[in-house]
């Protein structure tokens, strides 16, 4: 050790104190010392002042996608879900990633176009520690939900709200258990089982919370490195999926139709402004006082919104860093704030500069040339497919129920003939990458203007990544299973 | 010895310290890839993808934001002070492509923090909050700012605006360390287990956070402390402060050979002065003096040079030398320098009390150990020296009654000291 090979040489130079003149001494020790002090680290002590990290980030309250799509197997029902955390390493030890206690998980819902929750579906977690003298995750295998080998067993109470309003709030389920982390063979054995076990069904309704494999695709090196495309024009791969392997916190749903819809019905009618809802996802936490008045356990304020989503991608390509803040913490209801960016959006003017694709006119939101396609699929609903008859701009996920699903699914969704794809709803499969990538250049202008014609390159535009690393299942959940940490390989 | 013998002498020395040196250095910079896995390799990967980027697209200014974030991120696990250097380039860079931009203000006064001039930090911090009165991190480094000045209501208040903003890691910690300061111990736990709930993406956060609620813990179980400072060290791999804890809490037990390990091992990982003060101090307590002294020979050169690192060292030099009777005027000298500059401070003002009780002048002292009471009865080391200043002041029951509620607060709150309690 470095440290006492230093101490020893300074004590044999203490030793030596006898035989020279006190001057000598201390001309040697004083030279001895600053060869000391210049070959030690810099660093200063970190003990009279705290030093908090000042982050940005909040993984546990961070959206990552929403998803709405009618049930294939079950056509009279809605599948909602909501994925938060993003880049969950699957060997996430000794500390498994969780939901946390503290947040409060919504999925909403708009049935009637004003831009305002109708229904909420609520997720509050408890972490139940079975033994308080470790920190372990589990003690020995985890064989059941409740097996007490699972030692911060996390369980979760559902409730719907209505009209936004606490006096209309049902509590649907109670200590619901979420699944363990997929740890591997000998923590968690046989894996599916112990997360179908975790599916619930109350009432005509079915509830999952738990891990899962992330289903997202997309060439994030690629695509947020200035759009870089790496076999242009991004139809025939060649793209690095960044976000192989990663898992994430999942909150599905499967309602039946009649449960979601303004009138209460199973609207079969698609040109019915009740066939289409709105759907997204906030994350909020609970304000706290700083100071808490002597005695008073009560110290909590209101619960502030850190984080939603809707619609893909809206955050990260259209939102600029300046704003993601308040984009955050605000409601769909003030969505007409950000309206420029998808009026006169930064992306379509790259993608002209990059790759020289000829992209539509645009301009401020108001303005003749605003982009009214894209207005349209973030903001107010395509008519005919996802508009429910009002104009108020709103980013929200919106989903036509009146739409069947498809028998032969197109990835490339509305843009390639299948209208039950995104922009309608969001399926898993739904490249909604490339998707965006050529609705941004164009591909969907010719709806609202059918004399352009857009320029060839934008129906081939694309990150090069098709699909998701891991097949999606055929009920629900339907979202893969996620890799065990023990498979799992470290991201590098 | 003949004086060229002498001369050889110190030569031989020399090459050896510069070999042995250059070892050590190359241990303190690999330690990152070395000895710890994928936890700690976040931060050198975050910042080699961005330094590449930046080199090849110099344009994008989030890119620098971004970089500084991880750097400040990088100094916390390594105490690298070289590394503001870098920041300072990088802001220096955005500068010229937009002055007035708030994100370099508040850069640029986190590095003041880092330097521990607070001036400075608080009023480039104002300056991005007046550019963007919404942005939660702005007004945690004003309120960071006003709490080492010692501007404790106004601080109370930036952070209730930055929670009200936003919830988070970041507001809780703060919360914690603000609640602390009034007294509110179990609040602070609270707190700060609320921001170990909320996680981040870096390890260190956690178990900096896991290390703040066992000192807390420690007051009044030190096994439910133990406990915290293993998890800690779960979550990242050898965490000094971790094995600092576990150092203390060793010592508590009577386990001085244990001890001694914890810190040594500590301060390999981290040179800094309070690891070798640490190492010293359990040395003095059992007796072996000599040693002791090279420790904090060894504390008193790192002062040094993080002072010429640009860093202002005055407080914790003054308490260190005043603790260890090591030049009391010049324990003086810095503890008035300080004052001079932050006198709300209610640390500070205690510093300052205890170097003049060491420098034989308990009337003074007392003047200052006031103000440092002035929130309140809270502190454990505030209060001890208040205990020493009054029987020094011949006021032997105040004395006997601050010193039984230093105990009956935390037993062990210094290895120096905490023997004193003992005879109580």
């Amino acid at each position: 050790m470095k440290i006492k090979l230093i101490i020893m040489l300074m004590s044999i130079v203490k030793k030596f104190t006898h035989l020279v003149t006190r001057e000598k001494y201390f001309i040697g020790l004083l030279l001895f010392l600053s060869l000391i002090a210049l070959l030690m680290n810099t660093s200063v002590s970190a003990s009279s002042h705290r030093e908090a990290p000042n982050i940005a980030a909040d993984p546990k309250a961070d959206a990552t996608d929403v998803y709405a799509f009618i049930s294939p197997d079950k056509p009279n029902t809605v599948t909602l879900v909501a994925n938060y955390l993003p880049f969950e390493e699957p060997a996430g030890g000794p500390n498994f990633y969780t939901f946390d206690d503290n947040v409060l998980y919504e999925i909403k819902i708009d049935n009637d176009g004003d831009a305002e929750e109708d229904i909420a579906y609520q997720f509050r977690f408890k972490t139940n520690i079975k033994n308080n003298n470790t920190f372990l995750y589990n003690t020995g295998p985890i064989t059941s939900l409740t097996d007490p080998d699972w030692n911060m067993r996390q369980t979760y109470t559902l409730a719907r709200v209505e009209d936004g309003k606490i006096s209309k709030s049902t509590v649907l389920g109670k200590d619901l258990s979420t699944p363990p982390s997929n740890i591997g063979p000998k923590s968690t054995p046989n894996y599916e089982s112990l997360q179908s076990a975790a599916i619930h069904t109350i009432g005509d309704v079915k509830v999952f919370a738990g891990q899962s494999d992330d289903p997202f695709f997309v060439d994030l090196g690629g695509v947020f490195d200035l759009l870089t495309i790496r076999t242009p024009p991004g139809n025939a791969g060649g793209g690095i999926d960044g976000l192989r392997g990663y898992s994430v916190q999942s909150l599905a749903l499967q309602i039946p139709i009649s449960q979601l819809t303004r009138n209460h019905e199973t609207p079969t009618d698609s040109k019915n402004p009740a066939a289409v809802i709105g759907v997204w996802t906030a994350a909020s936490r609970e304000s706290v006082r700083i100071l808490r008045d002597n005695g008073e356990i009560k110290n909590s304020g209101k619960w502030i919104e850190v984080s939603r989503l809707g619609a893909p991608l809206v955050n990260e390509v259209v939102i600029p860093l300046g704003k993601k803040d308040i984009w955050n913490s605000s409601e769909p209801e003030n969505d007409a704030q950000f309206a420029n960016y998808v009026a006169d959006p930064e992306v379509a003017k790259l993608l002209n500069l990059l790759y020289g694709i000829t992209v539509p006119p645009q301009g401020p939101f108001g303005s003749a040339n605003q982009r009214d396609d894209l207005i349209a699929i973030f903001l107010t609903g395509i008519p005919n497919l996802t508009n429910s008859g009002v104009t108020k701009a709103s980013e929200q996920l919106r989903l036509n129920v009146a739409i069947p699903p498809a028998g032969s699914p197109n990835r490339l969704g509305v843009l390639a003939g299948d209208n039950q794809g995104y922009p309608n709803g969001r399926r898993l499969a739904d490249d909604v990458t490339d998707i965006s990538l050529q609705a941004v250049a164009g591909a969907a202008y010719p709806l609202f203007h059918p004399s352009f014609t857009p320029d060839p390159l934008a129906a081939q535009l694309g990150d090069g990544v098709d699909t998701n690393d891991k097949v999606f299942r055929t009920s629900f959940p339907y979202l893969a299973l996620p890799t065990s940490g023990f498979d799992s390989i470290p991201h590098p | 010895m003949t004086k060229k013998k002498l001369i050889i002498l110190l030569l031989l020395l020399s090459l050896i310290s510069l070999l042995v040196g250059y070892e050590f250095l190359q241990d303190a910079n690999n330690r990152g890839t070395e000895e710890v896995a994928d936890t700690q390799n976040k931060t050198d990967r975050t910042i080699n993808d961005l330094e590449r980027r930046i080199s090849s697209n110099y344009e994008d200014i989030t890119l620098y934001f971004q970089l500084s974030d991880v750097y400040f991120q990088k100094v916390r696990e390594t105490a690298d002070l070289a590394l503001y250097t870098r920041i300072d380039e990088l802001m220096d860079q955005v500068e010229t492509k937009g002055p007035e931009n708030a994100d370099i203000f508040a850069t640029r006064a986190q590095v003041a923090a880092g330097k521990h001039d607070f001036v400075k930090a608080l009023e480039l911090g104002q300056k991005a909050v007046e550019l963007n009165p919404t942005k939660p991190s702005y007004l945690g480094i004003v309120g960071d700012a006003q709490i080492e000045l010692g501007k404790y209501e106004e601080a109370v208040e930036s952070i209730q605006k930055m929670m009200d903003l936003k919830p988070s890691y970041s507001s809780f910690a703060r919360t914690a360390y603000l609640r602390e300061i009034y007294g509110d111990i179990d609040g602070a736990k609270e707190m700060l287990e609320k921001a170990i709930s909320a996680g981040s993406p870096y390890p260190e956060n956690i178990a900096a956070s896991l290390v703040d609620l066992g000192k807390l813990q420690f007051r009044t179980d030190v096994e439910q402390a133990t406990l915290t400072f293993n998890q800690a060290l779960s979550v990242y791999s050898d965490f000094p402060p971790a094995l600092a804890g576990l150092g203390r809490v060793s010592f508590a037990k009577e386990d001085y050979k244990g001890a001694i390990e914890y810190f040594e091992k500590a301060l390999q990982i981290l040179p800094i002065a309070q690891y070798a003060t640490d190492v010293g101090d359990v040395y003095s307590k059992i007796g072996e003096t000599e040693k002791a002294k090279l420790y904090y020979t060894l504390a008193l050169t790192a002062y040094k040079k993080a002072e010429s690192s640009g860093v202002n060292t005055d407080l914790e030099t003054a308490l260190f030398l005043a603790d260890h009777d090591m030049d009391l005027s010049q324990a003086l000298e810095k503890a008035q320098a300080v004052y001079k500059i932050r006198p709300d401070n209610i640390y500070v003002a205690d510093t300052l009390a205890w170097v003049l009780n060491k420098s034989g002048k308990p009337k003074e002292a007392k003047t200052y150990s006031v103000q440092a009471l002035r929130l309140g009865e809270f502190d454990p080391l505030i209060l001890f020296h208040a205990g020493v200043i009054a029987g020094k002041n011949n006021n032997p029951e105040e004395a006997k009654r601050l010193l039984a509620k230093t105990r009956t607060l935390h037993p062990y709150f210094s290895m120096q000291y905490a023997s004193l309690l003992s005879v109580l």
